[in-house]
């Protein structure tokens, strides 16, 4: 219901309720009666306007609403009834007398539905038909008894007519208090989390329902069975009983809002579980929101085919009884989890929805998590697959560059070589041999250069630490170095870091007009740590096409490479490779 | 003749040059390996005065076979060979107690007699 319609509808309810009073002629009364009718009125449509905005897909509020309207209606009546006063506006009073009790059918309607559209159970259901039976027979008898003032003349004779009336009075009350025990019954039957989200709404059903079996006195005494009611009674067991009546529309209210209360503990069960929730912290948090100790999620398991509890084992779900029910949980058209919980939450079933709602929400934010991370591995792994596929192809590379071009370039060489000295006769042909000679160690010189850039043979033949002091060596800035390096053969990792030591070394030359550089090597932990760290210039750039290769290789190994500006001057580059 | 030499190497080709560089400049080539067990026995048999030892050999390294052949001819002259330089083996070669270290590419470029030389007047 929107805001608009809302206030239309209460401003309607302020004119009806005053309207009727004025109809009831007021003035002829003590206050208190039509302020206690006009209370009690306001209160249910009242109450059934703001349960109506605050939860507008809860029909309750607008048969509160309902009920208020059919209260402000009947109330012109009921001071001729009691007291049989004749005065003005005789016939539209005999009319509305004919509605006394109505709103009475809608509150037990209202608890015997609560907290749906219709009442569950069969026998409630019958028990709404009876009483609507019950009542309309009661408004015939009523219309049959005030002909005089309706029509003009007696439709029936006037004692029948008083015993219909009399009679229908004591089913219509007996009818309401069978209502109120089965509310009661259905209050009892819901567990403890039915009963903290039915029970207002339910006991002032029932306390509704109940409180006019006191009445039943007066068509009693109409019959004769029993005496008139005491006179000092009358004004006692009123205020009792518009007491409850006006406890009615705020209990209500009080259990529609707290149904909404549960669903927004719901919604901060969704922000406290987190990002991926372990099944059994999301069936903890489900339970303390949805107020149902017993709850319990089970995953749906593709592999498995089956249900699995927090532990992964298969579970089977349990048949649906009195007192647990499964509810399952879909996303798109394959299952995904199943909620077992009390039967009672299925009373509340926006409730249930939202609960399935956020299992949803969580399961399939898990399953998504979990492949992303399944996927985020693999291509990792695939990663580094390539990495040292393409490391494995550097090695052959350099062997067959070893083995086949170079060791005939060597042959070709010797045999030049010893060509020229069998030709010590002929000057020119030695000078020729000995050309031939130079130019084919010139190509032999060449594949190494060409070969070692490819694989380092010294990383094969010697290890990493053999390799770094090479490097050391070779290099024009001084190096200090320093190596922690134990048996590690020849990996991919192994070569990553012989290639970052081997570009650090050669931009420090290049870029960093450096007076030394420091070399540290260590693997502990299965980790390859290096740091190059000189005294030049500084300002390395992490994003240079070389270093982000090499950053990249070394990621691709599950490593990390960092460049940061020395204090004082200079760069340090530092690199982790894990060793597979 | 400056001295006896046992040459180990697996390409024919290679110890049909070294041997006519060798005998060019003086030295007796009493005889070739291709393997490393070859080698062993020939060592044994021979007793040469040089033992012309190429690391990669298709039975094992020759760094292994130094101290072996050693042990067998004790005042040999154990000289390593190799297609690669030196620096590609890092401390091995020290580390394998031989004599000395040919690249093959200095062999060609008629260097070996001046080491040959040298390491006997050690």
């Amino acid at each position: 219901m929107s805001r608009w319609t809302a206030i239309v509808v209460a401003a309607l309810a302020i004119a009806g309720g005053l309207a009727s009073e004025y109809v009831r002629q007021v003035w002829l009364q003590p206050l208190w009666v039509p302020l206690t009718d006009l209370a009690i009125g306001w209160l249910l449509v009242g109450c059934g306007l703001v349960a109506s905005v605050a939860r507008p897909n809860q029909p309750a509020g607008r048969r509160l609403v309902l009920a208020g309207f059919l209260w402000i209606v009947a109330a012109p009546r009921q001071f001729f009834a009691d007291t049989g006063q004749t005065a003005d506006f005789l016939q539209l009073t005999a009319v509305t007398f004919t509605l006394i009790g109505w709103s009475d059918v809608v509150i037990a309607f209202i608890a015997l539905s609560f907290a749906g559209r219709s009442p569950a159970r069969r026998r409630d259901r019958v028990m709404v038909g009876v009483l609507v039976a019950v009542f309309a027979s009661q408004t015939v008898a009523r219309i049959l008894g005030r002909g005089p003032e309706i029509f003009g003349t007696d439709l029936v004779d006037p004692d029948l007519a008083a015993v219909l009336v009399a009679l229908t009075d004591i089913a219509r009350i007996c009818a309401l208090a069978v209502a109120g025990v089965l509310i009661v019954l259905r209050w009892l039957a819901v567990t403890r989390p039915g009963r903290h989200l039915l029970g207002p709404v339910l006991l002032a059903g029932a306390a509704s329902a109940l409180a006019p079996l006191y009445s039943l006195w007066y068509p009693f005494s109409q019959l004769g069975v029993i005496a008139p009611v005491p006179e000092n009674l009358a004004v006692p067991s009123f205020w009792v009983t518009n007491a409850i009546r006006a406890l009615v529309p705020i209990g209500m209210l009080a259990g529609i809002l707290r149904q909404r209360a549960s669903r927004s503990a719901v919604a901060d069960a969704i922000a406290s579980v987190g990002p991926a929730p372990s099944p059994s912290a999301l069936a903890e948090v489900l339970a303390q929101a949805l107020r149902d100790p017993s709850l319990r999620v089970l995953t749906w398991d593709e592999s498995v085919g089956a249900y699995v509890d927090e532990k992964g084992r298969a579970t089977p779900l349990p048949a649906s009884d009195a007192n647990i029910q499964a509810t399952i949980v879909t996303g798109g058209d394959r299952p995904l989890a199943a909620l077992v919980h009390d039967r009672a939450l299925g009373e509340d079933p926006a409730l249930l929805a939202a609960g399935v709602a956020v299992t949803r929400l969580v399961v399939d934010n898990t399953r998504l998590s979990r492949e992303l991370r399944q996927q985020l591995d693999e291509v990792r792994q695939s990663r580094a697959r390539i990495v040292e596929a393409g490391d494995a192809e550097r090695r052959r590379i350099e062997r067959d560059l070893h083995d086949g071009v170079q060791q005939r370039l060597l042959a070709l060489a010797l045999a030049l070589r010893g060509a020229e000295g069998r030709s010590t006769g002929d000057p020119e042909a030695a000078e020729a041999l000995r050309l031939g000679t130079v130019e084919a160690l010139g190509v032999v010189e060449d594949v190494r250069e060409l070969a070692q850039g490819i694989h380092p043979a010294v990383l094969s033949e010697a290890g990493l630490g053999a390799a770094l002091r090479s490097l050391a060596d070779r290099s024009p800035v001084p190096v200090d170095l320093s190596l922690e390096l134990d048996g590690l053969g020849s990996s991919s990792a192994v070569a990553a870091a012989y290639f970052v030591a081997s570009e650090a070394l050669a931009n420090v030359v290049k870029h960093a007009a450096a007076g030394s550089v420091r070399l540290v090597a260590s693997d502990h932990d299965a980790r390859i740590k290096l740091v190059i760290e000189d005294d030049g210039a500084g300002g390395a750039a992490p994003a240079g096409a070389g270093l982000r290769g090499l950053a990249d290789r070394v990621a691709a190994l599950g490593g990390a490479l960092t460049v940061d500006e020395r204090p004082g001057g200079g760069t340090i580059l530092a690199a982790t490779i894990p060793i597979e | 003749m400056l001295g006896s030499v046992l040459i180990v190497d697996d390409h024919p080709g290679f110890r049909r040059e070294a041997r006519a560089i060798l005998e060019a400049d003086g030295f007796g080539v009493i005889g070739e390996a291709a393997k490393g067990t070859e080698a062993l026995q020939q060592a044994a048999r021979l007793r040469p005065d040089v033992v012309f030892l190429d690391i990669g050999l298709p039975d094992g390294s020759g760094l292994d076979l130094v101290a072996p052949i050693r042990a067998l001819v004790p005042a040999a002259v154990v000289v390593l060979v190799s297609g690669r330089p030196e620096r590609d083996y890092g401390e091995r070669v020290a580390d394998a107690g031989a004599d000395g270290f040919v690249d093959k590419a200095t062999l060609a470029q008629g260097m070996l007699a001046d080491l040959l030389d040298r390491l006997r007047n050690e």
